[in-house]
This record gives structure tokens, sequence and C-alpha cells, in this order.
């Protein structure tokens, strides 16, 4: 569906974008373990924030892909999933990473223009 | 509580076995995890509510577990879909509405609010039917696909996997396609209607001594006893129309399809003509004692027969032959 009025336009062509850069997002916190909300909590506060409902399912989705490990801290009153990047992982964050800087650079260039 | 053993629940319904108990279990956590950081003076119940409305539509959170979206007939399929189930709506509501008002054209003295009645609920049961089939054909259509798109995914694409493009004349035009549909699916609803409500209509009306005669044409009993066949027929025919808008020409695969069915409704239309007791074995015995013609009609009814399943059989026959001509003289190589 095409979104009728300008702003929802540029709305979705926003959430593309930010989409885009999510996985990144995350591979780079994962470096130390985190669970779902301590995540939520921490891209917030470095100003990337990512809605709850995108991350949860995500983290999941990572993990089955390889690129994290998760494990059940069960030893508090409060069981909690923390997940941390794999081996596989942070070979693939590293790559990604320095496409990333990549990327940027040539974006500055193009939109310097 | 409720509202987050609800809110699990929409979520994991989606899900079974292990994996639903393990999502169940982790967005459990995150979610008591989320309420005890709420700051504030709020009561526990208007927590929950704050962060069951931040995490949203279940439905979505369920898709990103998924990671992909689910649908019964895809967006590749959908206006397609959408434009056939409107076409054989539409045709079923002709045939059916023809087939009424020629009933009640031969039998006079109908109560109008039962007549109202009867095609209300035929009409009702007939659409229902179009919904189900035509929703059952891409529901399959749709899930081959998907199949078969997991079958080559890993394959790699190059320029000998480009279709070639089909010749002029075994290109299946979509107004061809959509007639087809239309026809065979008003032609269809008329028999069907006529022959489960009223199969005695469809007979010899002769004006005799003591008024109007009315002389069936067919046995109804037996007639009535075909009714699962006649059934596949039409079933049969409505996939034959349908796969001429799908494929919209003629690939050998389809050409050969097509003459399956085609056969096949051949042959289960011929059987049930062929069966002697289908047919009023005094339709034309009566017929001759009421009118005096100089033809020996008895003779003349058995040839009129007689050309029917010839006419059946040609019909069959032909549509094979030009399909498969089409489909092998004009492959694209």
């Amino acid at each position: 569906m095409v979104p009728k009025k300008d702003e929802d336009l540029y709305q979705s062509l926003l959430h593309e974008l930010r989409r885009g850069t999510i996985v990144l997002t995350v591979l780079s916190q994962l470096q130390t373990p985190q669970y779902g909300y301590s995540l939520v909590m921490l891209l917030e506060k470095k100003g990337i924030p990512v809605e709850a409902g995108t991350l949860y399912p995500l983290l999941r989705r990572l993990e089955k892909q390889t690129l994290l490990e998760s494990s059940w801290q069960t030893d508090t009153s409060k069981p909690r999933k923390y997940y941390q990047l794999s081996e596989t992982g942070k070979k693939v964050y590293e790559n990604l990473r320095n496409d990333w800087f990549q990327m940027v650079k040539n974006m500055d260039e193009l939109l310097k223009g | 509580m409720d509202y987050i053993n609800r809110y699990i629940y929409a979520v994991t319904k989606y899900f079974s076995g292990k994996q639903r108990e393990e999502i169940e279990k982790e967005l459990r956590a995150n979610i008591m995890d989320m309420i005890e950081q709420q700051q504030g003076p709020e009561l526990f119940e208007e927590k929950v509510k704050q962060v069951l409305l931040k995490l949203g539509d279940p439905e979505n959170i369920a898709d990103g577990y998924r990671g992909t979206k689910r649908y019964l007939i895809g967006p590749n399929y959908y206006d397609t879909y959408i434009l056939v189930l409107k076409i054989v709506i539409a045709s079923v509501f002709v045939g059916i509405s023809l087939a009424v008002l020629v009933e009640n054209l031969f039998i006079s003295g109908n109560q109008i609010g039962q007549v109202m009645e009867n095609y209300v609920s035929l009409v009702f049961s007939g659409v229902l039917q179009a919904f189900t089939w035509t929703t059952v054909a891409f529901f399959i259509i749709e899930r081959k696909n998907r199949f078969a798109s997991h079958l080559t995914q890993k394959r790699e694409w190059d320029l000998s996997k480009l279709p070639a493009i089909p010749h002029n004349k075994a290109i299946i035009s979509f107004a061809d396609a959509i007639a087809t549909i239309v026809v065979t699916t008003v032609v269809y609803t008329i028999v069907i209607t006529i022959i489960f409500s009223d199969p005695e209509l469809i007979a010899a009306y002769v004006q005799g001594d003591n008024g109007t005669v009315v002389i069936p044409v067919f046995h109804t009993d037996v007639l009535q006893g075909y009714k699962f066949f006649i059934l596949t027929v039409f079933m049969m025919s409505i996939l034959k129309a349908l796969l001429k808008l799908y494929y919209r020409k003629w690939t050998v695969s389809h050409a050969v399809i097509h003459s399956v069915l085609t056969a096949l409704v051949t042959i289960i239309t011929l059987v049930i003509l062929l069966d002697s007791t289908v047919w009023n074995a005094n339709f034309a015995t009566e017929i001759d004692s009421l009118v005096n013609w100089s033809i020996d009609f008895p003779l003349f009814w058995k040839r009129v027969k007689q050309s029917i399943v010839a006419v059946v059989a040609i019909v069959g026959f032909t549509q094979i032959i030009v399909a498969l001509y089409k489909a092998f003289r004009y492959r694209s190589a």
C-alpha cells in the first residue's frame, strides 16, 4: 500500500532506513552479556532506541542464526535469559563494522555533494 | 496478571512444543523486568497496561519470532484471487437466478414466498460453494509456489533461466480465460440447480386433449443418483478454466493437465449419458401416442440421443487435440 500523505511516506522511508541498522546496533552491544530489557535500556541511553517488541524476537532469531549464544541465569529469584556474541557472531560483527565505516565514509562523500 | 497471560497467549498461540515454551518463558521474564523498572506510584495493574501497550500488537511480535509473515493467499496472487472470486460469485448468482427463473416459467401456481425462500437459500449455498472452492484453488497454488521456491532457492540464476516469450498462438488471452470461467460457472450452475431441485423440468410439454402433458426426458431418480459425478464434472471444468487463467499460455504441462481433465470430464459425462436407465424409457412412445407425426419418432429420438453422445465425445476430443497441438506446435524452445 502506498501511504497517501507525504508525512506517512516520509515516516515509512525513515523506518526502513533505521531497520537496516538494527542488527548491527544489537551486535555492537553484546560483547558483554545482556538480557532483553537491559539491552532495551542500554540502547535507549545511548540514543539509538529499539522497541522492546522488535528487539525480543530479534535476539531469538540471531541466536538461531548462531550469531548469539544464550544462557538462563536462574541463581537469582527471577530467571533471565542472557545473550552475548558467539564466536561466529564476533567475526560477523567485525566484518559488518568495517563495512559500516566504509559505507559511512562513502555516503558522507555522496551526501555532502 | 490476567492481561499478561492473555498477551503471552496472543503471541505464543502461533507456536507449538518446545519453541512455544521457550518463547513464553523468555517473554514473561522480559515483561516482568519491564514492569519492575516502571518508576512511579501507579498500581501494579496500571504498570502492566503501560508495558503491554509499549510492546504493541502481539501479532507483530509473533511475526518477529517467526521471521516471516503468514498468509492464506499471498500478495502475488491476491489481486487475481479477488478478481476470480468476484467473477465466480457473480456467475453463480446469474446462473442460479436464470435457473430459478426458468423453473418458474414452467411451473405455474407457485407461492411467491416459497419461491423467494428457495431462491435465497440456493444463492446463499451457491455463493458459499463458489467462495470455498475458489479459495481452496488459490491456496493450493500459493502453497505449491512457496514449496517450489524453497527447492530452487539454492540454485544460481542465469540467463538460461529466462522463460522464452511464448508464441503468439500459444498465448491464452485474458478475456478468453475469464470468459471460460464465466461460461463454465453459469452453465453448470443452471444445470446443477435444475437437476438437484427439479429434474422433471427437463421434459417435453405436449399439448394433448386434456391439457398439457409433461413427459420427462430423464428418469429423475437415476439422474439424481449421479449427483456426485455431476459435481465432479463441474469441479474439474472449473479447475480447467482456472488453469487457463493461471498459465495464460499453452505449455506442454498445461496442455497435458488440461487434456487429462477434459478426458475425465468427457468420460464421466458419457458414462452418465450411455446409462440407458438415465433416460426415461417411455419418453418416445408416450410422445408418439400423443402426437401424430409422419416420422417414426422413437427412431428419431434414438438418433437424437446418439447425436448428443457423439457431440460430447467430439467436443472433448477436439479440445484435447487443440490444446496438445498448440502446446507442441508453438512450443518455445
